[in-house]
């Protein structure tokens, strides 16, 4: 690589890096915590267990959904959600005062599908891993700071493009993983920014990358609104909005199952939220097995009439969300994985550390070496700068 | 070397998903290498 070259690639990893790295700090650290969520969530003894009852449940999903409606009166469902896998047996609900409210004001419950009781409703406040979730994905500040830390993520990308590119010739006649110790300090702290840098790359990079993609589901959802699903729903355009009592939630689940044959119910979204029309229930089924339960494909049903409206694949980019989110979370590979993740994090926080020590070190030392050079230099020299500045 | 890393990262990173169980190991194991040299190469930072 020429010498030039190398200049333009250093430049770009220094700005880049510099632009993204408070923030990329602050992801790596409130990021941590999130990988342990569920884990986290047992030791806080947050975690229920569904009633070991065996058998079918003798309540139907509507009943249950009663039940944890009568629990917080005078609010209206926004999601159900599944979670066959890791907790059979429950149901949990979304409640909020109206569909439209904005997710800070959900209410969370877990029901217990075999007796339709209410296993836990966790008070709306803000507990710490709602914050570091929070902060992890929008700095507190919304969709405007979900797309600011996009923006960072897609720096932070190019950073690791430019490393990858000055890592050649740096490491050109040294060997792999070496670290000068013997050296100067700052020699010693380039060495473990390379070292961790490269053997973090493909990790840092699709989980960089899938976050960046993740920043991106609000407008993807509104593009899909827009289009596909405005599509799906044209004929009830001018149809006056959903009043009274909704149609059989049951009767909707079984409706959509008969359209998705051999695939499982993840959630439902009711009417007039994010996720569906203003007049269906919209069913996501999900496939059975690891790899097919990445592609979602919703059922609109009337949710006045019960009648099955339409089913579609998403659109490819709310796939590519979907597809995208285990790599981010690394919650798809148990323990191990997450621990694995986590190591893999704790390096990418030392890359950064040391890419900002190198930065100021660097400065320093050319201050320093600036300072040596004027001394050096002649005082002829220095006494015709003043001169000019005087006349100035 | 560098590259080596990066593909047993990434095919690390696929195999959890093809399925359970013997992809999970594989997948730890998989892992585990990039784990590994990293720790190995930069404990001499610490000493």
């Amino acid at each position: 690589m020429k010498a030039s070259a190398i200049r333009t690639w250093f430049n770009v990893h220094k700005w880049t890096s510099l632009v993204c790295t408070l923030f990329l700090l602050m992801l790596c650290v409130t990021g941590l915590p999130l990988i342990f969520y569920e884990e986290i969530d047992h030791m806080l003894g947050k975690e229920v267990e569904a009633t070991a009852i065996q058998g079918e449940s003798r309540y139907s999903k509507d009943q249950v959904l009663e039940a944890a409606m009568r629990h917080i009166p005078g609010k209206e469902a926004k999601y159900l959600f599944w979670d066959q896998k890791d907790h059979p047996g429950q149901m949990f609900v979304t409640l909020a005062d109206s569909s439209e409210a904005p997710i800070e004001a959900d209410h969370y419950l877990t029901m217990d599908e075999r007796t339709a009781k209410v296993l836990d409703a966790p008070a709306n406040e803000m507990d710490f891993m709602l914050i570091m979730y929070y902060l992890h994905v929008e700095m507190l500040a919304g969709i405007p700071g979900k797309l600011f830390l996009g923006f960072m993520g897609f720096l932070f990308l190019i950073a690791i493009v430019s490393g990858v590119a000055l890592y050649g010739p740096i490491m050109k006649r040294f060997d792999f993983g070496m670290i000068r110790t013997e050296k100067s300090a700052r020699l010693k702290w380039l060495d473990l920014h390379n070292v961790l840098g490269i053997v973090t790359l493909a990790w840092a990079f699709v989980v960089g990358i899938t976050g960046v993609i993740n920043t991106l589901a609000d407008p993807a959802l509104d593009a899909w609104r827009a289009g596909q699903l405005a599509e799906m729903v044209a004929s009830y355009k001018e149809k006056p909005p959903l009043e009274g009592k909704l149609s059989s939630l049951d009767a909707a689940l079984d409706k959509a199952r008969q359209a998705a044959p051999g695939m499982d119910v993840s959630f439902v979204a009711y009417p007039g939220t994010l996720y569906s029309s203003k007049h269906h229930y919209a069913v996501y089924m999900i496939g059975t097995t690891p790899l097919t339960s990445r592609i979602i494909k919703p059922a609109l049903i009337d949710a006045k009439t019960g009648e099955f409206t339409d089913m579609r694949d998403l659109p490819w980019y709310l796939n590519t969300i979907f597809i995208s989110q285990p790599f981010h979370f690394g919650d798809y590979g148990g323990l191990p994985m997450k621990i694995i993740w986590a190591i893999f994090d704790i390096a990418t926080i030392i890359v950064l550390i040391s890419g900002l020590y190198l930065w100021f070190a660097r400065r320093k030392a050319k201050a320093e070496q600036l300072a040596r050079l004027l001394k050096n230099s002649e005082s002829l020299t220095l006494s015709a700068v003043t001169e000019n500045e005087n006349q100035i | 070397m560098p590259v080596f890393l990066a593909v047993i990262t990434i095919a690390g990173l696929l195999l959890a998903i093809m399925g359970t169980g013997v992809w999970h190991y594989l997948s730890w194991i998989a892992l585990f290498v990039p784990v590994f040299v990293m720790t190995r190469h930069s404990i001499k930072f610490f000493r």
